[in-house]
Parts: structure tokens; C-alpha cells; sequence
């Protein structure tokens, strides 16, 4: 509850980015740069003059809207692998989970930021290398229930009744396991922000002048030592969106009763 | 057991093998000819077609492959463009920092997680406990180099405690240089570390030989450490292990806000100087580093854990 509550107020926030803001994220006043937090500028502005609680506000619409979209992706390519590989066993589980194998030898971040790297910085780029990356937890999680339910009494009844296999998966099969994998995919929202985030951080995410959290950070962290609010305040909304998820999907896994 | 081993040898092979058909993929994932587009707008075309013959593009994709198997084989990761020298050289140079750093940060990691972790198994429901609780929520959200900020400010600009960024000449100054990014590691550790901790004592705790301990009447303390703590570490300490590449990726991050030259500080050099042999290499070292770690980790499990199932 906490969790949709401290949701709610970050999404509403930023969706009232305009009327919260006093100034034009995008605006730059070359004459006004670094200044310090002032009744105008809540936050002070940065290198460029720009004031940075307004860009704090509006790279929230860009990191969530991406965070959130580049859970999708992964979560069906993983959950589609994860079905076929458990539902049909054999060399096709065989190869799939050998892919598996290879995606999860890389730490997560090194190999995003190498296939980002690969196909050149932007939005587009960091859909493909985390969903290219990401599909592996949920098609474990999604197998290990599948064969866990291939052996229970209505798969086998409706295999028995000769139903056909695709039939058994999307009607049967794929509603029943299912809970987990959206378990899994609050704590992996978390997660996907963090990657948006660090790819921003590293220049390699959304491109500028458009605000985004690690971007943003990036900037600051050269003024660390004179305006620290510039490089640590987009944290602290990453840290409060993160804790907002994390608490949902605890709450959730709670009550669908699993540890 | 020695089938165990042979089995668990030809997968890490198999593996490893697939690793390089990444890594050799990724130059095949650049957009256009990858020499131009990874050389720029202002590369002549001789500069191009030299790059070209370097890497053998107009050769067949299987031939591609199997030449660069060949010189891996020999030792070559490539040349970096931007520095003129092997990229074994640069590496060589860079691990042994990254894994100094590692080091330092699983020992605060671990450090700070049993206290944490006992405190919050033995206060089980009450506030303590909720609070240990809390703490991965908040934590897993906190972005590594976020954090690095933080104790920037608080123990490098404030109080002036700790060198703001760089890695120094002696090892006294490489060691002052490390409890930064070493905390800063163990913020990431800490809250997997602990949730896992603390959901293993609680099992270990409730379970017939620790009350059986209890009720022979030994110390309190002694029961926790000597039995709870002991058999709990163990598939903690998997955990971890699982993990271990989510906290590898975080520490290219950690590098980069302190100025470490280490693999992840290359990586990211490779990246903003477009020097692909050292982007190409430097990855398929951390999955190198990641495959040996939980070969090594499985392998003394094996050897530890009489009871180690044959198989997966």
C-alpha cells in the first residue's frame, strides 16, 4: 500500500511537471548559470542556466516511460522461451537454456553497455541490448514453473482429453504460471531503471537537451564539490521510485503467497 | 564425483565457446561497415580499408570466427586504436586493481551484513528487524555511482578523510584509495547479502540442532555463531555467488566516479574512444572472470558438501 501510495505521488508529479515547474526544462539562461537555490529556482540551475528542479521533474517522464516500456520485451520474449523450453523439453530446452547460459556468463551491465556501445548511443539501442539481455530471468522462472505444472493433474487431464500443445500453453499452461514472472518483473522494473539511469550517467542513453536522471548526474557530478544538489537530488528520485517498486512488489509476492 | 567434474568441465568449454561467438557477434552488430562507422566521418578511406584487412571483414562470417578463436588462442586480444599497445597489456595492467577493489568491497559487504542479518533473524517481527527489512528495498534502488557521490561529499569534500578520485604509487596510498569505491561496493553487496543472510538464519535458527543446542544450555551467542551463523553462510554466500555478475556490471560504474584505472575504467575508455578491440575484450574478460569464479565456487562445493547431488 505504502508502495502505490509513493508511486502515485511520484507519477503525479511528474505528469504535473508543467504546473510545478516555474521555468522551461530546456530554457537556458547563459547569464544565470549554477546559481544557487532561489524561490524561482528551487534547486538552482545548471551549467547551462537551465533549472534543474524542472528538469529534475521532466526526465522522470523519460525514465520511467523508458523504464517501464523496456520491461515488456523482455518480459514476453522470456516468458515465450521460458514456455517452449519447459512445455517442450528435449534439444529445444537444450539449446535454449545453452543460450541462456552464454547471456548470464556477462555481468548484466558490461554486456549492455557493449551491445549499446555496438549499435550506437540512443533510446532505441537500450530497447534491444536489455531485452537481449534481460529475457533470461524470466525464461528460467517461467520453465521451472512449467515443469513444475507439466506434471500436475490439469495439464496431464488436458493432455489425456487431446487437446492440442498450443492449446495447453496460451488456455492452460501460461495462466498458471505466470504469477511469478510478474513478481519478478516489479523488482526487474527497479532494475531497468538503474540500467536507464547508468546509460544516461555514461552518455550512452537518451540524448540531450532531453532530461533524464543520469544525465543529469553526469553534469553534476563535475560541480560535486560547489553545488552537490545538481548530481545527488535525480539519485534521490531514483532511489524513491526504486523503493516505491520494491515495496509493490513485495507487497505482491505476499499476497501470492510465496516467500 | 569425477563425472561431476568432467561434466561440469565440458559445459564451462561450451560456455566459454559461446562467450566468444558474443563477443565475435558483437563487431557484427555495429550499423553500416563497422571500420567506417567506428572510425568516424573524418577516417580516409585507406585508414577504413587498413582496419578492413585488420579484421578480415570481407572474409567469410565461419572464417571471421575461426580466425579470431585462433588468436585468442595465441594470447592477442587485439590492438587498442587510441593507445597503440596489446589490449592484453591494458588489461593486465587494469585487473589487478578491479579485483583489489572487489576484494575491499566484499569485506566491507560482508562485514556489514552478519551483524545486520543476526540482529534482524534474532528480533524476528519486532522493529529491528523490520528496519534490516527496509534496508535491500532502499538499497537495490540506489544507483552504485549515486552512492559514490554521496560518500564523495560526505568523506572526500567535507571531511577531507579520503583522496577524491585516482589510485596513487604505494600501496599505502593504494589501499586509502580503495575504502571509497570498497564502500561504495559493499552499498551494493550489502542489501542482497543481507536479505539472503537473514532468511537462511531464520531457517537455521528454527531448525532441531540449534534448539538441541540451546537446550544443552550454551550460551547464547555461541549458539548463533558456532551454529546459526555457520550453516547459514554457506547459502548466503551462493547467493552472492549468483549475483556476482549484476555486482561485476555495477563496478564499471564505481571505477569511473573514483577514477580507478581498472577494467571497467578501459571499458569505458574503449567506449568514449571507439576503440572496439578493447570494448570486445574487456567484455569477454568479465565473462571470463564470472565463468572461472562459478566454476571455482562449484567445484569447492562440490568438494566441501558431501551431499553435492551429481548432475545439475
Amino acid at each position: 500500500m505504502a508502495g502505490l501510495a509513493l508511486l502515485a505521488v511520484i507519477i503525479g508529479v511528474v505528469a504535473a511537471a508543467p504546473l510545478l515547474a516555474r521555468h522551461d526544462p530546456d530554457q537556458q539562461n547563459l547569464l544565470h548559470v549554477l546559481a544557487g537555490p532561489s524561490g524561482s529556482y528551487p534547486l538552482g540551475t545548471d551549467d547551462l542556466g537551465r533549472d534543474a528542479w524542472a528538469r529534475l521533474l521532466f526526465a522522470g517522464r523519460a525514465d520511467l516511460a523508458i523504464g517501464f516500456a523496456a520491461v515488456i520485451a523482455p518480459f514476453i520474449l522470456g516468458t515465450v522461451l521460458g514456455l517452449i523450453a519447459g512445455y517442450l523439453g528435449g534439444w529445444v530446452d537444450a539449446v535454449i537454456m545453452r543460450v541462456l547460459d552464454i547471456v548470464v556468463a556477462f555481468p548484466f551491465y558490461v554486456l549492455v553497455i557493449a551491445i549499446v556501445f555496438a549499435l550506437g548511443a540512443g533510446v532505441g539501442s537500450i530497447f534491444l541490448a536489455i531485452t537481449a539481455v534481460a529475457w533470461v530471468s524470466y525464461a528460467r522462472i517461467i520453465r521451472g514453473e512449467v515443469l513444475v505444472a507439466k506434471r500436475l493433474g490439469y495439464v496431464q487431464a488436458a493432455r489425456a482429453a487431446g487437446l492440442s500443445s498450443p492449446r495447453i500453453l496460451l488456455r492452460h499452461l501460461t495462466p498458471n504460471v505466470l504469477g511469478q514472472a510478474v513478481i519478478y518483473a516489479m523488482s526487474d522494473i527497479v532494475l531497468t531503471i538503474l540500467a536507464v539511469v547508468t546509460l544516461g550517467y555514461l552518455g550512452l542513453g537518451v540524448q540531450p537537451p532531453t532530461p533524464e536522471w543520469g544525465a543529469m548526474m553526469q553534469t553534476g557530478e563535475a560541480y560535486l564539490s560547489i553545488h552537490p544538489w545538481l548530481a545527488t537530488a535525480p539519485g534521490i528520485a531514483v532511489v524513491l521510485t526504486g523503493l516505491a517498486l520494491s515495496l509493490i512488489g513485495d507487497g505482491l509476492s505476499a499476497e501470492l503467497g510465496s516467500s | 564425483m569425477s563425472r561431476y567434474i568432467a561434466g561440469r568441465l565440458a559445459q564451462f568449454v561450451l560456455v566459454l565457446l559461446g562467450v566468444t561467438l558474443a563477443t565475435f557477434a558483437l563487431l557484427h552488430l555495429v550499423p553500416g561497415n563497422p571500420a567506417r562507422t567506428l572510425l568516424g566521418a573524418h577516417a580516409t578511406a585507406a585508414e577504413v580499408a587498413l582496419l578492413d584487412r585488420e579484421w578480415g571483414l570481407s572474409r567469410p562470417l565461419p572464417a571471421q570466427y575461426a580466425d579470431y578463436l585462433v588468436r585468442l588462442l595465441h594470447g592477442n586480444l587485439g590492438t587498442s586504436i587510441y593507445y597503440q599497445v596489446p589490449v592484453s597489456t591494458l588489461i593486465g595492467r587494469a585487473l589487478p586493481v578491479t579485483l583489489a577493489m572487489l576484494a575491499v568491497g566484499a569485506f566491507f559487504g560482508i562485514a556489514a551484513a552478519i551483524p545486520l542479518a543476526l540482529l534482524a533473524a534474532v528480533r524476528q517481527g519486532r522493529a529491528a528487524d523490520h528496519a534490516v527489512r527496509i534496508l535491500p528495498l532502499v538499497g537495490l534502488g540506489m544507483p552504485p555511482f549515486w552512492v559514490g557521490f554521496i560518500l564523495l561529499i560526505v568523506f572526500s569534500l567535507t571531511v577531507r578523510l579520503f583522496p577524491a578520485g585516482g589510485y596513487g604509487t604505494t600501496p599505502a596510498q593504494h589501499l586509502e584509495s580503495l575504502i571509497l569505491p570498497g564502500l561504495t561496493v559493499a552499498a551494493v553487496t550489502t542489501p542482497i547479502l543481507v536479505r539472503s543472510l537473514r532468511l537462511a538464519l531464520v531457517d537455521v535458527l528454527g531448525s532441531d540442532f540449534v534448539i538441541a543446542a540451546t537446550a544443552r544450555g550454551l550460551a547464547r551467542w555461541r549458539v548463533l555463531v558456532r551454529h546459526g551463523l555457520r550453516n547459514a553462510l554457506v547459502p548466503a554466500v551462493s547467493v552472492l555467488a549468483v549475483n556476482l555478475g549484476y555486482l561485476l556490471g555495477g563496478s564499471v560504474v564505481i571505477e569511473n566516479v573514483f577514477g580507478l584505472p581498472g577494467v571497467g575504467s578501459l571499458l569505458l575508455t574503449g567506449i568514449f574512444n571507439r576503440d572496439f578491440d578493447i570494448v570486445q575484450s574487456v567484455t569477454l574478460i568479465y565473462a571470463l572472470l564470472v565463468v572461472l569464479i562459478n566454476l571455482g565456487a562449484d567445484l569447492a562445493y562440490a568438494a566441501l558438501d558431501p551431499r553435492v547431488v551429481l548432475g545439475r
